[in-house]
């Protein structure tokens, strides 16, 4: 009986070896989609392996995996190694020919769970709808290879997943949210010069008429913001008016939390900036959100991201007395360990350390000839954007502040000064991404917790109103405005 | 007012993001203009 068992087993394992050395000796796998952005800018997102974590679904399954980047920046010669779990396993890509902007051709190496070693080939080619990307796999057919045609499926399944997700997700934009504090004065910002009402509540506070940057027959921009009043004269900015929620809030903490929140009247511990974040990546991406500022914002407040937060790059990392930066230097590099939470929290603290790095060295070599008006915070905050993005930091979503406008007395000189910073910084930042060549993938976006009301008070100035006008700047920007025309000032800001 | 502003939070999500379920992110559904190429 065991001899006819033992003799059935050694049948079939004989048929399964035939079975396996007859299956082609090489193999190769394509797949395709259309991506709605141009070649040069898919191709970059390929040939640059530090932009992967945005749109790769490898990046995804272990968040924890260990990266390394050798040889060049990027294109030919550089290298990208990395060691993850089950899922992961461990190899190293390197890119072995980079033709711009149609192809990129990249040696595969796997040597855990197996050992490994194909030519993965990506081809972008423009067509109407933007780009048609494909990607392509070849290698020989080892036996083991053979046996396990599964992986190969897998691979094209996860391909496909790439190829999709970068489909959906532009992962080559990036947007920045400039929060203005206090209350800006939208009235004075976006003037309605042809609006009797705002001169009959403003008689010593209301722009003149000669003196506007006008937009058209009935708006014009405050005489300080002649940068924001090229980029609409370019069609580079778009002006949303009136912009609030119904039964507003005048305390600016609880205002301002509403706008974090995006959720009047109601809360939530996670803004809308960290809700996308989560929603867009479900395994986190690292370094996905930056916040330039002392403290971390409401905004960008996210359940599964760790935003990077830093005011200013030269201190930014971790800091203590001398036993904490014992523990802080034993945990910032590699620390074996069997204990699982150890693991995690070495596995935390070394990407810390190497975002911390990275974002030093950034805005050290960072070096531009744009204008971005004078040095003042919201200048250096916008370089510093400049910088990462230069830097080609996996970053997406950039937020930052610009205090100093509730302005209650005394507003003209102040608001003028806020205003010129506002817009040399952002006219100057716009520049420098066309110099970069990323002015297609960057917009901005301004807003501010509240208005003023349309009278001026006895003091110079303004106290809190309701509406206020948004501006979203970029090159992709439909310019203009977006209002109707107003029976009135009051119509601006609600009050 | 005339604008909810979350209606300019949902046009950067939908148009610039490419993210198709504002609704959800921004808890509620609302008008967007056409704000990019």
């Amino acid at each position: 009986m065991i001899k006819k068992i033992l003799l059935g087993l050694l049948v079939i394992i004989v048929l399964l070896v035939i079975f396996i050395a007859t299956r082609p000796a090489t193999f190769h796998l394509e797949r395709s989609t259309t991506i709605a952005a141009p070649p040069e800018r898919v191709f970059e997102q390929v040939n640059d392996f530090h932009s992967w974590p945005g749109w790769s679904p490898w990046e995804k399954l272990d968040p924890r995996m260990k990266k390394e980047f050798a040889g060049s920046s990027s294109g030919t010669g550089s290298v990208y190694s990395w060691s993850g779990n089950d899922k992961v396993g461990e190899g190293r890509m390197t890119i072995e020919r980079s033709e711009r902007p149609s192809q990129v051709v990249i040696k595969l190496e796997f040597i855990k769970p197996w050992i490994a070693t194909n030519t993965t080939t990506f081809t972008f080619a423009p067509v109407s709808e933007g780009t048609k990307v494909t990607w392509a796999m070849d290698g020989n057919n080892n036996f083991m290879a053979k046996a396990m045609p599964f992986f190969q499926r897998w691979a094209a399944a996860q391909s496909e997943a790439a190829l999709n997700n970068g489909k959906d997700n532009h992962p080559e934009r990036i947007l920045v949210v400039v929060e203005l504090t206090g209350g800006n004065d939208g009235l004075n910002t976006v003037v309605p010069f042809a609006d009797d009402a705002y001169y009959r509540s403003r008689p010593s506070l209301g722009i003149r008429k000669q003196q506007v940057l006008k937009l058209d027959d009935h708006f014009g921009l405050h005489p300080s913001c002649t940068g924001l009043h090229r980029l609409f004269k370019d069609g580079r900015l778009a002006i949303v008016h009136g912009c609030g929620y119904r039964q507003p809030n005048l305390s600016h903490f609880t205002s301002m939390e509403y706008w974090h929140t995006a959720e009047p009247h109601g809360s939530d511990k996670y803004g809308w900036l960290g809700r996308f974040a989560d929603a867009r990546n479900p395994v986190p991406v690292e370094d996905y959100i930056v916040n330039i500022a002392a403290r971390q914002s409401l905004a960008v407040a996210s359940a599964r991201h760790a935003p990077i937060v830093f005011k200013d790059p030269r201190k930014f990392g971790r800091v203590g007395d001398d036993a904490q930066q014992k523990v802080f230097e034993t945990f910032g590099r590699e620390y074996p360990t069997a204990n699982a939470s150890l693991q995690f929290v070495n596995s935390l603290s070394r990407t810390a350390t190497a975002g911390a790095a990275r974002v030093r060295t950034a805005c050290r070599e960072y070096q531009t000839l744009m204008d971005y008006g004078s040095d003042n915070d919201v200048t250096l905050d916008l370089k510093k954007v400049a910088a990462l993005i230069a830097a080609k930091m996996p970053s997406r979503l950039y937020y930052l502040n610009m205090g100093g406008f509730d302005a209650h007395a005394a507003q003209s000189n102040q608001q003028q000064l806020l205003l010129m910073y506002l817009s040399d910084a952002l006219s100057g930042f716009m520049d420098d991404m066309k110099r970069m060549g990323r002015a297609d993938d960057v917009v901005v976006m301004t807003f501010t917790e509240f208005g003023r009301r349309v009278a001026e008070n006895a003091s110079g100035g303004t106290d809190h109103g309701t509406a206020t006008p948004m501006f979203v700047l970029g090159d992709r920007v439909k310019g203009g405005s977006t209002a109707r025309r107003p029976a009135s000032a009051i119509w601006m800001t609600g009050t | 007012m005339t604008t909810d502003f979350r209606s300019v939070y949902a046009a950067v999500l939908h148009q610039w993001m490419g993210f198709d379920d504002a609704k959800s992110i921004l808890k509620g559904d609302f008008q967007t203009w056409p704000l990019f190429d």
